[in-house]
């Protein structure tokens, strides 16, 4: 298992988000000393390849996101784990123009990306990286839908301290009432549904006395990206929400906390 | 032809049958056959149910439901929701038609002192007034949507819940009660379809299901026990545990008369049983339900 101590960057939902993608090496690298990527290297964003071949050429260890496996094990869909028909019809799109513009080579690697990563602390603290959730790669933990008595479960059942995952793409973290920690670090493919055109990333510090993370917001060229996404004729409402912050699609399966904080 | 169990993976959703089978509305394809002096299950009282949320709390459940009959009829409705979302998110589901603007301050207010989300499910069953208040009474399509209305203007999202007579959900159907919605001011119109249910009332209007309406084994292993809410949901009410809200009063349906006791498998021998798993996610709203890839 893997040692880590000081500050461990973690970042998941690239969504060939490629741009934004290399600034978070920049960033992270002058914050930390290890960088993990929770998954989903696919879905809205241009130019699907460009983003795989980033993280493949800076040797970053990847958990496999729903996205990852679907496009690896040429499924015909991306197993978001959406239930309503207008989620799915946009994630329908997404998911087929990033499957066609993938090649065959990073198809294949996808497909040998490891479910989880486990990590020791300094002081011995069981640390987990999954995308969705431990028990299933794409489950949604959301922060108005993860009470204390549920993510304590979770934990024990994975037998961790600390539970990192994305999957939502909306940062949140929980310290319960017995100190362990849970983080959804949030995406770096596309924002947070606040308004704001940057990202988000989170830091894991583990030089404390207990282990503590924090978000940091990442500005990458998003006008670049929209213009790109414009090129390769992908539709409006996913370049609306790289230009505004706002999301505009994939909305009904967002919690009443979560939806009321957006614009849609 | 022994029927094929559903394994229990844990408890994610708690169901209470908080106010029993009353109903101010006598729907003709209720399940469970509520209405107006239908006193077969009662109503739990506030403390009873915070005995169940201590339950929920050592079981590690992820969220609470609260059902009837009409929820919104229990005198404690929002002092109840209340105390579950000190701990819970939490799902009430209405039928929309006796939300008062005093109710939904209550409600308001517990939402707004909660991190946890209230989502309120009110059910609808036809985008149009004459086909809806044909199946849920005279009236009911008014009423509801001015509930709806008071509930969204409080900042809440409703979920409009309608039951697919049409057997079609694509965006287009959505798109029906989006717009309907849409002209009373919601801003943010949230649908979900349900199928029919042939049990309850709706049996004596449909005919109910045929032997042959049953889960097999093979459809079972195919598309796994996720695809049923009684692989991590179980319901609490006046006459003990039962497997899942269609099947509360169902002989074969109850499992015990404590949480704890309820944490088996299930043979799934019910036509409704059929209906669940081929629809998957039936009874969970969008964000809590999980599909399997």
């Amino acid at each position: 298992m893997n040692e880590v101590s000081g500050r461990v960057a973690l970042f998941g939902g690239v969504y060939n988000n490629h741009l934004a993608l290399a600034a978070l090496l920049g960033d992270a690298s002058m914050r930390a000393r290890e960088i993990f990527c929770l998954g989903d290297v696919g879905a809205f964003g241009p130019h699907p390849d460009r983003s795989v071949e980033i993280l493949r050429e800076a040797g970053v260890p990847i958990v496999q996101g729903n996205y990852d496996r679907s496009v690896g094990m040429r499924r015909g869909d991306c197993a978001c784990g959406y239930t309503d028909p207008r989620d799915n019809y946009f994630a329908a799109l997404s998911y087929v123009y990033t499957f066609r513009n993938t090649s065959e080579r990073n198809k294949d690697y996808l497909a040998t990306l490891p479910e989880e990563i486990r990590l020791r602390g300094p002081k011995g603290e069981r640390i987990l990286l999954c995308h969705g959730s431990p028990r299933r790669q794409n489950e949604f933990l959301w922060e108005s839908l993860s009470p204390d008595p549920f993510l304590a479960r979770l934990l024990d059942d994975a037998r961790c301290d600390v539970l990192a995952v994305t999957h939502t793409g909306i940062p949140w973290k929980r310290r319960l009432p017995d100190g362990r920690l849970v983080i959804n670090v949030g995406a770096i493919g596309r924002p947070a549904n606040d308004g704001k055109t940057h990202v988000w990333y989170a830091v894991l510090d583990l030089s404390g006395e207990m282990p503590d993370a924090a978000f940091i917001p990442l500005r990458y060229d998003h006008e670049r990206l929209a213009q790109e996404m414009r090129v390769e004729r992908i539709v409006d409402p996913f370049v609306r929400t790289i230009e505004t912050g706002w999301w505009t699609t994939c909305l009904e399966i967002l919690p009443a906390k979560e939806r009321a904080r957006g614009m849609y | 032809m022994t029927a094929p169990n559903c394994s229990f993976l844990g408890l994610d959703s708690l169901w209470i049958q908080v106010a029993g089978f009353s109903c101010n509305l006598r729907c003709a394809h209720c399940f469970n056959a509520s209405g107006p002096g239908n006193r077969e299950l009662s109503p739990l009282s506030r403390d009873e149910v915070k005995s169940l949320l201590d339950e929920a709390v050592a079981a590690g459940v992820r969220d609470v439901v609260f059902t009837g009959g009409e929820p919104f009829l229990h005198p404690e409705m929002a002092e109840i929701a209340g105390d579950a979302l000190a701990r819970f998110p939490v799902t009430i589901l209405t039928n929309g038609t006796v939300v008062t603007d005093r109710l939904v301050e209550r409600l308001a207010n517990a939402a707004r002192d909660s991190r946890y989300s209230l989502e309120i499910r009110v059910s609808m069953d036809a985008p149009s007034e004459e086909e809806n208040d044909r199946i849920r009474g005279k009236g009911s399509f008014e009423k509801t949507l001015a509930g709806a209305a008071r509930l969204e203007k409080a900042g809440f999202l409703p979920i409009v819940t309608a039951v697919q007579f049409a057997g079609d959900d694509t965006p287009a159907a959505v798109e029906e009660f989006e717009r309907i919605i849409r002209e009373r001011g919601i801003r943010k119109p949230r649908v979900k379809f349900l199928p029919v249910f042939r049990v309850g009332r709706e049996e004596e209007r449909s005919g109910g299901y045929g032997e042959d309406d049953r889960v097999t084994a093979e459809l079972l292993e195919l598309l796994g026990p996720e695809h049923l809410l009684c692989s991590t949901a179980r319901v609490a009410t006046s006459r003990g545990i039962w497997v899942c809200p269609i099947l509360v009063n169902v002989p074969g349906g109850r499992m015990g008369d404590t949480l704890e006791e309820s944490f088996r498998p299930f043979p799934l021998a019910y036509g409704a049983c059929a209906t669940c798993l081929r629809h998957g996610a039936v009874c969970a709203n969008a964000a809590t339900a999980v599909r399997e890839e």
